[in-house]
């Protein structure tokens, strides 16, 4: 199936190549120039935040195991300190800005964080034997601003995003770590709304399961955010935001701004 | 699910695969960033390796010199500079110091050594440790595993790493120049091809039947790197231990023996290498592995 995929965009590949021969050059620099412009700035966006960046990071073909915050710090042009929401680690390693079809951000040595997406199943016990979680350690770099910088996985394609670690990296960092273990330790959830209850449960990693769909959820600090924009019930929704206990939800729930999802943890 | 881990069945009778790729290196493949801070093991790899040897390595994960139909972790650091300096220790220096110089290695031996942090795995359990493209590139798979204790552990750094590099060298030799075609007569039409995997019920039987191991009955190729491989990296009491395993026989034995001399005649004869030379050498190194610094740069 997989196989069939990439053949057929294999023919699309062949054909834009030749036509972009033909292209003239309309720009000024060379296009070696621009890329060797757009590898430069990608580094120096990278490098810019002293407290690093929050890295939204999705595994696996079409970011179908949920997500974690990586907060990575490029302390110089080789190394990078990492740290996530989801395992006490804080581990450097070394990464590097290339050019490629772009620039190319690559973490190029083994850093445990990476490792657990990244790695064959039969060494992270997910999934299944070759691919595991099918986590990335290459990427596209589409944008770099010193506002954010969005990335593409090389191999899943997944979008990834990375905005600046505000000032007080460690309180930040603690907010996140309560807010994925908040996130994570209820058995299992389930949607209301005005028409009904949907059960969910775990998949692989932090998404949730219905019976017809697989959501992909990430913890932030207010609550939840999803890979996509995700529907129940024909409501649209995003981010949810988590509310404190009540009588009626004693573990809390998370809920949209218009009050008309809960996500309400089932222990 | 959530609570269910995943184990695989598959795994306790999981296969150590040699494969042998033949596809060309590009040359214009290696990016290199002069911007990129180097750090001691860059230095140490471009003093003792580079100059030296005019062979580079690459512990940074480079996606395209790798194989892209798997999924690959990268090497570690602190694993990398073990291998690094096991690497000429166990792997490079033996030669140099019975060919006298260190230009055979320099001649002969792939130009880009590659490492991966675990094995390459498929979908079926199996896994791949090591590959050679042609004469260009040689890759290392596992190399996170090396540690302070399994460094310390000269059977585990033979079966790990040193009896793949000697194999996969062994195959660019016979590509400069090929072994004698009576090699392969004395094992005749037993080889079995791709069903090496199923063919024998224990390594004493693949012994029975004149392979020093179930690889070995591949092709007369894999036969012989085998053969090489095993006979230089065990001491004579090893390797003599794995001719005598359960369910080997005396005509086995007498095949296999019969094998190791054509290997032996070859690299003498080609290579002015003498075997048992090469194996004292190496022998001694794994017995004074506790005194090598594999750390300090
Ligand atoms: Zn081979």
């Amino acid at each position: 199936m997989k196989r069939n995929y990439y053949l057929l965009l294999l023919i699309p590949c062949f054909l834009f190549a030749a036509c972009d021969k033909k292209r003239e050059r309309v720009f000024e620099d060379s296009p070696t120039e621009r890329l060797n412009a757009a590898v430069a700035n990608a580094q120096t966006i990278l490098k810019s935040k002293p407290n690093g960046w929050i890295m939204q990071y999705f595994p696996g073909d079409n970011a179908q195991y949920g997500g974690a915050n990586l907060f990575v710090n490029f302390t110089s042009n080789a190394d990078v300190n990492v740290q996530a929401d989801y395992v006490s680690s804080n581990v450097t390693s070394t990464y590097k800005v290339y050019p490629g079809a772009g620039p190319i951000l690559t973490f190029d040595t083994y850093n445990s964080i990476f490792g657990f997406f990244a790695a064959p199943g039969a060494i992270s016990q997910q999934v299944n034997n070759d691919v595991g979680l099918g986590g990335d350690i290459e990427f596209l770099v589409m944008k770099a601003t010193a506002d954010s910088v969005i990335l593409k996985g090389r191999k899943r394609g997944n979008r990834i995003v990375l905005v600046p670690m505000p000032a007080g990296s460690a309180t930040v960092i603690t907010n996140y770590k309560t807010s994925y273990a908040r996130f994570y330790s209820p058995n299992s959830y389930r949607f209301e709304t005005a028409k009904g209850q949907t059960e969910l449960e775990f998949g692989w990693f932090n998404s949730l399961l219905s019976m017809t769909t697989t959501y992909s959820v990430r913890a932030t600090e207010t609550g939840v955010s999803f890979y996509a924009e995700s529907e129940i019930d024909g409501i649209k929704f995003k981010d949810l935001t988590y509310k404190p206990a009540t009588t009626a939800y004693p573990n809390g729930y998370y809920d949209n701004a218009a009050g008309t999802v809960k996500l309400v943890p089932v222990f | 699910m959530k609570f269910v881990k995943f184990y695989t069945v598959l795994f306790a009778s999981t296969l150590m695969i040699t494969a042998c790729n033949k596809e060309k290196l590009d040359p214009n493949s290696v990016f290199v960033d002069s911007t990129i801070e180097k750090n001691p093991l860059d230095n140490y790899i471009y003093n003792n390796y580079v100059l030296n040897y005019n062979i580079d390595i690459l512990y940074k994960f480079v996606d395209k010199e790798s194989d892209q139909n798997y999924n690959l972790l990268p090497a570690s650091y602190n694993s990398s500079i073990r291998l690094t300096k096991l690497f000429k220790y166990l792997g490079f220096e033996p030669y140099d110091d019975i060919t006298g110089s260190k230009a055979f290695i320099k001649r002969y031996f792939p130009k880009v050594i590659n490492y991966i942090g675990e094995a390459a795995y498929r979908n079926n359990g199996t896994k791949i440790l090591g590959t050679a493209e042609g004469a260009k590139k040689i890759t290392l798979y596992e190399v996170n595993r090396l540690t302070a204790t399994t460094g310390a552990n000269a059977d585990f750094l033979t079966d790990s790493y040193f009896h793949t590099i000697h194999h996969e060298f062994q195959h660019i030799l016979n590509q400069t120049t090929e072994f004698p075609t009576s090699f392969r007569s004395i094992s005749g039409n037993t080889y079995v091809d791709d069903l090496w995997v199923s063919n024998w019920a224990t390594p004493g039987a693949a012994i029975a039947a004149g392979f020093i191991s179930p690889y070995a009955s591949s092709s007369d190729k894999e036969d012989f790197a085998e053969l090489y491989s095993f006979y230089i990296t065990l001491s004579a009491t090893q390797f003599n231990a794995m001719l005598n395993v359960t369910g080997s026989t005396a005509a086995g034995r007498t095949i296999i023996n019969n094998k190791i001399v054509a290997v032996k005649n070859y690299m003498l004869s080609v290579w002015n290498i003498d075997m048992d030379l090469l194996r004292a050498n190496i022998i001694a190194r794994k017995a004074n592995l506790v005194n090598f610094d594999q750390t300090t740069l």
